[in-house]
């Protein structure tokens, strides 16, 4: 028989026949999971949801009291000193200096057990999607470490810090992290830089008993999967950051709020959280990819949508381009409202959004306290590298470092269940380059307040400011 | 205590995953000629119907067993497309196809929750896939206070799944059955005026490759611990062809050396650094640049692989040497 | 409805604009592909990377060098064109005389892919690159208009003025024209089919450099800049049908106005808004599953589905 012939009158049967099975196989499929799912699913969920809730909504009463009574106590202590004193300067030259700190805790120490040379661990992401930021961040662990060996290293000891690519590629990132453990032999690791990457290397960190701090990865997810372990963050989780915004953007008077953030957890989690705090005021929501480079459609729609304020998070890179098209499509008209991830010079050059920023844009950041060694962390910078640290969070990465090294230098072995126990100590006491970095009981910040910022034009020039404090 | 083993037991495991995914496409392109480049859609499938499973607290070997069977049907779905396209189109929409399944997934429960506000206006939590934020999963073996041991179990579990794959591969091949998928690779229209309904083979092919593939996304996801739709992307797909090609088309051993080479070379990558500090040179590009030239070296000059695809070995053929020999 | 999709004002003309804007740029991007698929036959990945060099060979010679744009415009051209031609020269052509079949072409051609984006990326690292050029800027009626849109659509419709005169006019055209039906046939009668290959990867690659500018242009330079454009100019590819100019023509609006109202529907419902790649993604399956010579087999130009 003719092959065509038989073909035709197959392909009907084929694709019914074909179609048949897959519903069914289906239908099977979908009923035995169904069942598992609802079976269990019911219960579990429940549960689960309700201990979460329960228990952050403890964290949260508990941080808030702690949060109060320590900025009290130090309150209280600062205002002596600078009573007693009469500046801030003389406040901090007693409260000791970042060098001054460094020795007497981290250098003069005397500890026989510590090896002969320490290993610090760093997994950034320097290539990848978040690759440029994480060069950048990279500077501040290179700059801590090489400032303790100026000074004298650990105990006496060289530090080596070992720096291994995530790739922004949360499977990369766990064969690094083994590599960095298993074959490099570290106990402490500065790092990962985005939150899915630590999601990722979690478990195993927890299982080997090394000390992670992350400067940079802010999901609430981390606290949810690994609490209470050797997972730590030195920067406060986006839900205060999410509040700040939306604390900023209502008292601003804005009524029809629209959110327009990166597709990713950092981006996502902020949507989250202002949309379960303002409800109905959202009415748009757009989530872009950053790599899509072109987004005129996304920014049409929310001027077509009559919106008074805007909620953004993005990235520099996006950022810049996001900014430019919006300053072309006319929406500085609207207040917009932004997170941290564009705060930083880079963002100011390309003119145009620049000058967006300059007409439309207030920001929130992380608050750098009054009293703090920034400065300190900033001429070391430049003397380092030239420039101005070029992205955020490079010196939360410095203070983390130097966290780890003195909880080194105090615990006297290197071994991560004894550093942790130290490092829970060093922190109560610990004041770095972003502030005082106390870790609550699950390893995230004791407490994180936010600072607002613009973009303003002085004699031609963009420049940063920071124009109040955001309190929650 | 650091322990190096631990760390070569990674990427050991690593490697049989591979493996398994290289000989899924080994069944779909190496002996029925098929070019499923949507490959990552199905380890995808099984990773997440693993992840789902166990924490809806099934228990691992069930999860396993639904892990294959949703990739099998979803590969039974997608065979539809193979038998209508030529080799190309099937690529291209094997790929499309592949990225579709992705972004629906990674955006599946916030559009269910859009979806059920539109109908009902409840806001409701549904968090299924975890979408971008990805899934923390639950490893199938627990072994507390022995890591190495844990290891050495999950290295056990994979490479007795990658034998038994193995096995039922070759089995497979050496076979009448095997005969038949190279019959359609080679020319399609005279099997079929053989008489052999070739349609059904094909959706069997790709039904069985899909799941292997499915089984090595369920394994991969309870080892790492961690999954998230940026680890299914076409460079996935694109790694696993470059395993199949390096290692030999149609040779299970081949493409299990090609798999091992690959991975070898991605683990390497991270300690050529030291020779290459004196270089201002990446040890991430160079791997890649090293990769993507042996591909079109192989393809150039050695097109059938490192190991070359065997004749089959089925009695019939063997009688049929033996007879004429004689005759 | 409570919750439901939200009707917004819609700002028609500036979305239309937009689309112009988005489909001239993958125009520039598939008409190569489309070219050299039907030329060649087989879908050529490495074209990706012809769209990423123009772009970061304008980045290093407006930025780096300092060279005005309309230089750098013209380099981008000839660089990417040459980078066409050789991996046509080298790499391609040798393997399909020794009979490669097309799925090895296109493997090969996602490692050649791969070994030129990873220069690419060595030598100008990994972090997106802008190029700081300010436009001038004009409004018309309700919608922004930008020099380099401007200038964007010029290069658009004079390309596509003189790809038609060639198609039409010119021997070469001709031949072009009878290769992409009929390889064999035009091979017989006596056309050079080699050198019309090599002039059409040449082409080919050049406009993809192009659409590799004004992308870096508008937004910046990224690795997979390239990537970015593939998709959808694969879509447009087959849409059009491979190897048909005018249908690629075509298909490249369709698509640019399907992905820029995607997004209306999507923010209305309240999804995100990256699933508007899908839009390419489904052109690509519905067509091939309905049509897949192309919806446009009307205007001549071949392809043998």
């Amino acid at each position: 028989m003719h092959p065509e012939i038989l073909g035709k009158r197959n392909h009907l049967a084929v694709a019914l026949a074909a179609l048949l099975i897959c519903v069914v196989v289906a239908a099977i499929v979908a009923g035995v999971a169904g069942y598992y799912i609802g079976h269990s699913g019911g219960y579990n969920t429940g549960y689960s949801e309700g201990y979460n809730r329960g228990r952050s909504e403890g964290l949260a009463a508990g941080a808030e009291r702690a949060y109060r009574e320590g900025y009290t106590a130090g309150y209280n202590i600062g205002y002596t000193y600078g009573l007693s004193n009469g500046t801030l300067n003389v406040a901090k030259a007693l409260y000791m200096g970042l060098k001054d700190r460094i020795m007497r805790e981290i250098v003069q120490v005397s500890a026989p057990n510590l090896p002969s040379k320490i290993k610090v661990g760093c997994l950034m992401a320097l290539t990848g999607e978040l690759g440029p930021m994480g060069v950048e961040i990279a500077k501040g662990a290179q700059l801590a470490v090489a400032l303790v060996n100026r000074l004298g290293g650990v105990a006496g000891r060289p530090v080596e810090l070992i720096l291994e690519d995530t790739g922004t590629d949360p499977s990369k990132a766990l064969t690094a992290c083994k590599k960095l453990v298993e074959v490099d032999g570290v106990q402490v690791i500065v790092g990962p830089m985005a939150s899915g990457e630590v999601m990722a290397i979690g478990s195993y960190v927890n299982e080997r008993k090394v000390v992670l701090i992350s400067p940079s990865a802010t999901s609430p997810y981390i606290t949810l999967n690994f609490p209470d372990d050797y997972v730590f963050r030195v920067v406060g989780s986006d839900t205060a950051q999410a509040k700040a915004l939306v604390k900023l953007a209502l008292d601003a008077g804005c009524k029809k709020i629209a959110t327009l953030v990166l597709d990713n957890p950092y981006g996502v989690g902020i949507e989250d959280v202002v949309s379960s705090i303002i409800g109905d005021k959202l009415v748009v929501k757009v989530r872009y990819d950053p790599k899509k480079m072109d987004f005129r459609t996304e920014l049409t729609q929310i001027k077509g949508a009559g919106v008074d304020g805007v909620i953004y998070v993005g990235y520099y890179e996006d950022g810049r381009i996001m900014f430019r098209q919006a300053l072309e499509l006319g929406l500085d008209n609207i207040k917009w409202f932004a997170a941290e991830g564009v705060y930083g010079d880079p963002m100011l050059v390309v003119p145009e959004s620049a000058e967006f920023m300059n007409r439309a844009v207030v920001g929130t950041r992380p608050l750098p306290p009054l009293v703090s060694f920034y400065d300190e962390f900033l001429e070391e910078y430049e003397t380092a590298f030239g420039v101005k640290p070029a992205a955020p969070y490079i010196e939360y990465c410095f203070d983390a470092t130097l966290m780890l090294l003195e909880a080194i230098a105090k615990a006297g072995v290197y071994d991560g269940a004894a550093i942790k126990q130290k490092l829970m100590e060093v922190s109560s006491s610990f004041l770095g380059a972003s502030g005082y970095k106390a870790f609550d009981k699950v390893g995230d910040q004791l407490m994180q307040i936010y600072s607002a910022w613009k973009v303003v034009k002085e004699a031609g020039v963009y420049k940063l400011i920071d124009i109040g404090v955001i309190t929650p | 205590m650091p322990d190096p083993l631990i760390f070569a037991m990674h990427i050991a495991y690593r490697i049989g995953v591979y493996g398994i995914a290289a000989l899924s496409l080994n069944i779909e392109y190496g002996y029925t000629g098929l070019s499923n480049f949507g490959k990552a859609a199905f380890l995808m499938v099984g990773a997440y119907t693993a992840a789902i499973a166990v924490e809806n607290g099934l228990h691992p070997a069930i999860a396993l067993l639904l892990s294959v069977m949703v990739s099998g049907g979803t590969g039974l779905s997608a065979s539809l497309f193979a038998l209508k396209f030529r080799e190309d189109y099937l690529a291209i929409t094997m790929l499309a196809f592949a990225e579709i399944a992705r972004l629906i997934l990674r955006n599946f429960d916030d559009s269910i929750r859009a979806l059920i506000k539109f109908i009902t206006g409840v806001e409701s939590s549904i968090n299924i896939f975890g979408g971008v934020h990805g899934k923390v999963v639950r490893s199938f073996i627990s072994i507390p206070g022995d890591y190495r041991l844990y290891n050495i179990a999950q290295l056990g579990l994979v490479y007795g799944l990658l034998a038994v794959s193995y096995l039922f591969v070759k089995l497979l091949s050496d076979s009448p059955y095997g005969r038949i998928l190279r019959a359609i690779r080679e020319d399609e229209l005279a099997s079929q005026t053989l008489g052999k309904k070739t349609w059904v083979y094909k959706m069997q092919s790709i039904s069985l490759g899909s799941m292997l593939a499915g089984l090595a996304g369920a394994l991969s996801a309870q080892f790492e611990g961690y999954i998230s739709p940026e680890s299914f992307q076409p460079h996935l797909t694109f790694a696993i062809w470059m395993m199949v090609i390096l290692g030999g088309v149609g040779n299970n051993l081949g493409v299990l050396l090609g798999a091992a080479l690959v991975e070898s070379i991605e683990a390497a990558a991270l300690f050529v650094k030291s020779f290459l500090r004196y270089l201002p040179l990446d040890p991430v590009n160079i791997q890649w640049i090293f990769v993507g030239t042996s591909i079109i070296i192989i393809v150039a000059f050695k097109p059938k692989g490192l190991l070359e695809e065997r004749p089959i070995k089925t009695p019939a053929v063997e009688v049929a040497r033996l007879g004429y020999t004689r005759g | 409805m409570i919750g439901g999709p939200r009707m917004l004002p819609l700002d028609l003309p500036q979305i239309f604009f937009n689309s112009i804007i988005t489909g001239s740029i993958f125009m520039l991007a598939a008409i190569g592909l489309s070219l050299s698929y039907s030329l060649s036959r087989f879908p050529n990945f490495t074209h990706a990377e012809y769209i990423t060099l123009g772009g970061y060979l304008a980045y290093l010679l407006s930025e780096q060098l300092g060279i005005p744009l309309y230089i750098a415009f013209a380099l981008s051209f000839l660089g990417s064109g040459l980078l066409s031609l050789a991996s046509y020269t080298v790499v391609f052509k040798p393997l399909q005389d020794r009979g490669s079949p097309m799925i090895y072409l296109m493997v090969a051609s996602i490692g050649l892919g791969l070994v030129v984006r990873h220069i690419i990326q060595q030598v100008w690292g990994a972090s997106p690159l802008t190029i700081r050029v300010v436009w001038p800027r004009w409004t018309l009626g309700s919608i922004t208009v930008t020099g380099l849109y401007i200038y964007l659509i010029a290069v658009t419709i004079v390309t596509a003025i003189t790809l038609h005169m060639l198609l039409t006019r010119t021997i070469i055209g001709k031949c072009i024209r009878a290769s992409s039906d009929n390889v064999e046939l035009a091979f017989s009668s006596g056309i050079n089919v080699s050198s019309i290959s090599r002039f059409v990867w040449f082409i080919g690659g050049g406009l993809a450099g192009l659409s590799g500018f004004f992308m870096v242009a508008i937004a910046n330079a990224i690795p997979l800049l390239g990537w970015r454009l593939l998709i959808p100019a694969f879509a447009v590819t087959i849409l059009g049908g491979v190897g048909n100019f005018y249908g690629a023509l075509i298909a490249s609006y369709v698509i640019g106005v399907a992905e820029n109202f995607s997004v209306i529907g999507l923010t209305a419902l309240n999804l995100p808004t990256d699933l508007k790649m899908m839009v390419s993604f489904f052109v690509i399956v519905l067509v091939l599953l309905v049509k897949p010579e192309g919806i446009f087999t009307t205007f001549g130009g071949g392809s043998r589905a």
